[in-house]
């Protein structure tokens, strides 16, 4: 368990709900602000967890708590039948925690930060009471159960993909990426997984997942400075994971360069050229 | 890990309320082969609650690959997944003639606490077969499925002296990430080495404890379970 020390000041006066930047991503989303102000209600306090602390632990007693990533990313991981310790989730801000361990008396799996991360703690008792008389509430946790039943459903059909190449880019395509605000507005993403951890994951080798980076950097769809991507070809990306080829054109990058290429030896006056199609 | 199955078991009392409370709601009787939801289909927010029969529930995924994620069966609810949504993602086809309840949302929320307690222990079956693919061998994978079928049996109709397997090996090999010649070669090396007794779609199990050992005991990866490493096959591209 994180020393519960960390939580400090914050633990007397967490930020509210409406002024959180995950809001939309988080339990209020779509809700209105004065319902929002009810949600805020139920939250208990805010913890800060370093990288590599511990959110909870196999065998751990479930004291009946869920928690919302407010900033930073965790991986959940459980033993495998041979007890290597095996990534099953993989979870950033917005996504809720213990929602699977409801039922449990104790944990059946740990939960880790991947980085400097801070949640914000609810009471699921206390969440279950309020929803009585609160539907949007209501709506809202069953949805959120609902949505990560379908993550781990997906889940299990990533590492069941044959193609590592495949593989791996459907794993970045369903990661979340975002725009930052500033300069060019090519999505970006922050991966706090090491390649061992996404090799983990995926079932591949770490060997594997780094020439997948490379060979994707390769092709232009995708930039990477140390854990920091950048998607420059989101259509590249989607055909590899759908299993075809990236075509040669529409893409940024070296691709949109063959293309421009061929445009200009096929204009070449007196020269008879074969059209690139 | 493997003991994690165990709360479902307590779980299967509460699913029972569930259909109690949708009594005189609509049924629905589904033909062998015939699709309940197909993906696409509106979900009209209901889910379905299995009452005879069995489906297989698969998801085509980005490559158009259809991959069966499980086989509910009787006792099991179907549509969990796609509460919120407008669409369904995956599509479940009866495997034999089957009847379900149609269970709306609204009477679900009646029951909140016992709709979250099924969706957490869904999660968790869907997160330890996930588990199970990694670094594990076709026959560590073929004796937890046909361990797990029965324990589902035994607690449905307390150890019938057979167990019915309504799906065929593809569908085995599609949802244990195996070739079907594996599934059918590993089942008759089962047969040979007496742990089971196999007749067409029936088996029942002679060596409960070699089976779990089987499934559980810590094994060398053997080379015909290991992930298929196809890295190399599109060095063409770059």
């Amino acid at each position: 368990m994180y020393e519960t020390s960390n939580s400090g000041s914050d633990a007397a006066s967490p930020l509210p709900c409406c002024e959180c930047h995950t809001r939309s991503v988080c339990l209020p989303a779509d809700m209105s602000d004065a319902d929002c102000t009810r949600v805020s209600g139920l939250l208990l306090q805010q913890h800060h967890l370093l990288r590599g602390d511990t959110l909870q632990g196999v065998n751990e007693p479930v004291r009946g708590r869920w928690y919302a990533i407010r900033s930073g990313q965790f991986k959940s991981f459980q033993a495998d039948p041979h007890g290597k310790p095996c990534i099953t989730r993989f979870a950033s801000a917005g996504d809720l925690l213990g929602l699977d361990s409801l039922d449990l008396d104790r944990y059946t799996d740990s939960t880790m930060a991947l980085c400097d991360s801070t949640v914000c703690e609810f009471s699921y008792p206390q969440l279950v009471d309020a929803a009585r008389h609160f539907p949007s509430l209501a709506r809202v946790l069953e949805c959120r159960l609902s949505e990560q039943l379908a993550q781990q459903q997906a889940l299990a059909l990533l590492v069941r993909c044959d193609y590592a190449e495949q593989k791996f880019a459907q794993f970045l395509s369903h990661q979340a990426w975002q725009c930052s605000g500033h300069g060019d507005q090519l999505p970006e993403l922050h991966l706090a997984l090491s390649r061992k951890e996404i090799a983990d994951y995926l079932g591949l080798t770490h060997a594997t997942v780094t020439r997948m980076i490379s060979r994707l950097q390769g092709l232009g769809i995708i930039s990477v400075r140390y854990r920091q991507l950048r998607l420059l070809d989101r259509p590249g990306l989607h055909q590899i994971a759908a299993g075809r080829h990236p075509s040669s054109k529409g893409g940024a990058g070296t691709t949109s360069e063959h293309a421009e290429h061929h445009s200009a030896w096929t204009t070449l006056p007196g020269i008879h050229l074969p059209s690139p199609e | 890990m493997h003991n994690d199955t165990t709360p479902a078991a307590g779980g299967l009392p509460h699913a029972r309320l569930l259909p109690d409370h949708a009594a005189g709601g609509q049924r629905q009787w589904i033909r062998r082969n015939a699709s309940l939801y197909r993906a696409g289909d509106p979900v009209a927010d209901r889910v379905f609650f299995i009452h005879a029969g069995s489906f297989k529930h698969y998801r085509t995924d980005e490559t158009g690959a259809r991959k069966i994620t499980c086989f509910p069966t009787r006792g099991d609810f179907l549509a969990l997944d796609s509460i919120g949504l407008d669409r369904h993602s995956c599509t479940a086809v009866a495997l034999e003639d089957s009847e379900v309840h149609v269970i709306s949302h609204a009477i679900l929320r009646q029951q909140m606490s016992i709709l979250h307690r099924l969706l957490a222990q869904s999660i968790r079956e869907m997160r330890n077969r996930t588990v199970q693919m990694h670094n594990t061998t076709a026959e560590q994978r073929l004796a937890t499925f046909l361990l797990d079928r029965a324990r589902w049996h035994d607690r449905l109709e307390g150890t019938p002296p057979r167990y019915r397997l309504p799906m065929s090996r593809c569908d085995i090999g599609n949802h244990l990430y195996l070739s079907p010649e594996s599934v059918s070669r590993v089942m008759h090396h089962f047969k040979q080495a007496g742990l089971i007794v196999l007749e067409n779609r029936y088996f029942a199990l002679l060596d409960v404890s070699a089976l779990e050992m089987l499934a559980t005991a810590p094994h060398p990866a053997s080379p015909h379970a290991a992930q298929p490493s196809l890295a190399f096959s599109h060095s063409s591209t770059s």
